[in-house]
């Protein structure tokens, strides 16, 4: 029952958004479809393209580095690859115009450096679609790598010594066997990322391009429409539809790549110090650009902050922000527990399928979760509860509902393997001994769930805190969080103000980085 | 009291409604009887225990434990209620608790609690391994571990699904003397499931084919 009523509430926000499509087309929709729609749909379908060729090479070149040469910073790389997933793109975004623009630090220094004048700037305007293609590909290409490398992991050396033996050159190797064995996992990681660039508001807003989610914000806020708002919603909703499918297609034939979890390749080769720094140059770019470059931009805007780093309001939002995810994280651990408990006992195709399309809140962008969700309170606030004010439009309850909806997958995969791990003959022995129920679940299951639990928690957290769309839009009036304070000091211009939200976002979302890079490190001394 | 532990009648069952992966089975094992099922592969001798644990329903047929029906079409005694014991070959000890713990976890409300986990900790010569996890000690001590802790509510009957065939044959040539006494003195009554031959002599006094019963 539990997992048929959390569907309905789950499932409610889309299909009101895609109900959108059978409704009346405004004026609005027209001037939209006659002007500005192929704008959306051309640089979207650009800003995509271009950030998944990148993230494709970042990703793949990478992980064949890190796991097949020995070189100088290595075992380093292997773990710090992941970093750039603690900084959302809207950060990023940020501080690379603070970087980039004509009077920004970076063209300051240089300035400074070689006493050029004021009308000299070294560097490219960064606020156009290919400066936003930087951003996407260097804070998303982990996804890319995590899943390269772990398949490149599971590649046997028989295999690869076979293919040199006919001829093939190391180069040969990567491109003609080692490459297209992977490539299933990793167009599976490229949807993601995909996904990712799709339900970004932030960055695209901050660098002004026009893509549907920047349409749909505009539309919703600027005209004052929001149905056409939710018809702008259903068509990107449709074309994330599309890639969601497409990712699940490819992990289903990436299963061939990991054939055995604990396999290890062959000793690495040992680099020749020239090629060792190329190796480590490769490996190093992504990381600069990604992490190293925008903290020490934070940093810096930091300590120029003419304010105090930590000021009243910070405090106010910082608690905000934790509360938020905290209460989420644990509600959202709490459900995927039950229901995957639930599923332990009554497997059934029925209970499976429900389940999994309770993940499904994952791939819809925040913004049109938001959308959707403003129009059911909206409707439930006027028909059922008290209709002279609104109860649950603008509440926290809301705000918290739509963190759920959205990382309740990030939860569920992480108990899900949790329970992976705990044999049938343990529940066995457990019932054996008296106890069923609620008893095994306390006594047997938690206990060994401990760290599933954790991470779960962890990971709804980071999320919850870097969520910005459906937070700007579904917070009550006057509550800020450490993510809607960064975006409004950006969008005023006042970046040294918006470093310490921004930092502190970064913190949090490293917790459950730094969780995933010790099990990678772990993975490398038990290998 | 009767002698009789355990009385299976005319029992078949199915996973899926449709194939019969047990059929018609009869069989009756007495107090302190020790019964081995032996069998090819696929021939039904786990799903048999699993039934006779209430971990899987009948098809068809009762089960009677000390006389009294725990499973039939209609009527199912939960698997904490019928007082038996099930040992497999893979890996049941709780990996979050202690060896002691693992011992008495299904005693919790007994008031000689440590006293039986010490007896049995004896009983196994597995002392020393009270206060290790499961992965810090060997496979043949983890089966003397899951076999006190099965033990250690005094279940009537004990039903041992394969249990060494994960070892050695030094080390399960120890056990099995071991064992053999053990269950001598507390007058054990057994069901093993085995596919071993020599292992059914050493451990039981009466051999079944599943096959030809």
């Amino acid at each position: 029952m539990l997992p048929f009523s959390l569907l309905i509430i789950f499932c409610a926000p889309i299909f009101i958004v895609l109900s959108s499509l059978f409704g009346g087309y405004s004026d609005n929709w027209v001037h939209l479809y006659n002007y500005v729609l192929a704008d959306y749909v051309s640089s979207t379908f650009f800003l995509i393209s271009g950030v998944s060729v990148l993230v494709f090479f970042i990703g793949t070149i990478t992980a064949w580095i890190v796991t097949n040469y020995d070189f100088y910073g290595k075992s380093f790389f292997e773990w710090s690859l992941i970093l750039p997933l603690s900084i959302p793109p809207y950060i990023l975004a940020y501080t690379f115009t603070g970087l980039f623009d004509p009077f920004g630090d970076a063209n300051n220094l240089i300035r400074s450096i070689f006493n050029l004048g004021s009308d000299v700037s070294i560097f490219p305007n960064v606020r156009n679609i290919y400066g936003a293609i930087v951003v996407f590909s260097f804070t998303l290409y982990p996804y890319v790598y995590l899943v390269s490398r772990s398949a490149f992991l599971n590649q046997s050396k028989s295999m690869k010594e076979s293919a040199r033996l006919l001829g093939l050159s190391e180069i040969g190797v990567f491109f003609r066997l080692s490459l297209p064995i992977i490539r299933p996992a990793a167009i599976g990681g490229m949807m993601l990322v995909i996904m990712e660039t799709l339900s970004d508001f932030g960055a695209v807003d901050h660098f002004a391009i026009q893509t549907f989610t920047t349409g749909i914000f505009r539309t919703w806020q600027g005209m004052y429409d929001l149905q056409t708002a939710m018809q702008l919603a259903s068509l990107l909703l449709l074309v994330v539809g599309l890639f969601f499918i497409l990712e699940r297609s490819s992990r289903n034939k990436a299963a061939f790549t990991s054939n055995d979890s604990s396999f290890r390749p062959e000793n690495e080769i040992r680099l020749p110090s020239m090629k060792s720094f190329w190796a480590f140059l490769i490996c190093f770019i992504p990381l600069f650009i990604g992490f190293i470059l925008p903290i020490t931009e934070l940093i810096f805007w930091a300590f120029e902050s003419e304010s105090s780093f930590i000021n009243k309001k910070f405090i106010q939002t910082s608690f905000n922000s934790v509360s938020l995810a905290i209460i989420s994280g644990l509600v959202t651990a709490f459900l995927a527990l039950i229901i995957n408990f639930s599923i332990r006992f009554k497997p059934g195709a029925i209970i499976k399928r429900l389940s999994s399309l309770l993940s499904i809140g994952y791939a819809v962008p925040g913004l049109i979760l938001a959308v959707g969700m403003v129009q059911l309170f909206i409707y439930i606030d006027n028909n059922f509860l008290d209709s002279t004010r609104i109860v649950l439009t603008g509440s926290i309850f809301g705000l918290l509902l739509a963190y759920i909806i959205k990382t309740y997958a990030l939860a569920n995969s992480s108990i899900e393997s949790g329970y992976e791990r705990i044999t049938s003959s343990m529940d066995d022995s457990s019932k054996l001994l008296g106890s069923t129920g609620w008893g095994m679940l306390a006594r047997v299951h938690l206990p060994l769930l401990k760290t599933s639990f954790l991470t779960a928690t962890l990971l709804v957290m980071s999320e919850v805190v870097k969520e910005l769309p459906a937070t700007l839009i579904l917070r009550p009036f006057n509550f800020e969080t450490l993510a809607v304070s960064t975006y409004i000091y950006a969008a005023e211009e006042r970046m040294f103000q918006a470093a310490s939200p921004a930092i502190a976002i970064v913190l949090i979302g490293l917790i459950p980085i730094f969780f995933l890079s010790k099990m990678i490190r772990s993975s490398n001394k038990s290998g | 009291m009767s002698d009789l532990i355990l009385e299976l009648k005319d029992l078949s069952h199915s996973y899926d409604g449709k194939e019969i992966s047990l059929n018609n089975i009869t069989l009756t094992v007495n107090k302190a009887e020790r019964v081995s099922i032996l069998g090819p592969s696929g021939s039904g001798k786990s799903t048999l225990l699993r039934l006779i644990a209430g971990l899987e329903k009948p098809y068809s047929g009762t089960i009677a434990i000390q006389g009294k029906i725990v499973s039939s079409i209609n009527q199912m005694v939960a698997p904490e209620k019928r007082n038996v014991g099930l040992v497999v070959q893979e890996k049941a000890l709780f990996p979050h608790l202690t060896v002691q713990k693992n011992i008495g976890f299904g005693i919790r409300k007994n008031q000689d609690r440590s006293k039986i986990i010490s007896d049995l900790l004896s009983l196994f010569k597995i002392e020393h391994l009270s206060n290790k996890y499961p992965h810090e000690i060997s496979g043949g001590e983890q089966q003397r571990a899951a076999l006190a802790r099965s033990m250690a509510p005094d279940p009537e009957l004990l039903m041992l699904d394969e249990p060494f065939s994960a070892l050695d044959k030094k080390l399960k040539e120890e056990l099995y003397a071991e064992l053999n006494q053990i269950f001598k003195e507390r007058e054990q009554t057994i069901v093993l499931v085995t596919h071993d031959l020599d292992e059914a002599k050493v451990l039981s006094e009466k051999q079944v084919n599943l096959e030809n019963t």
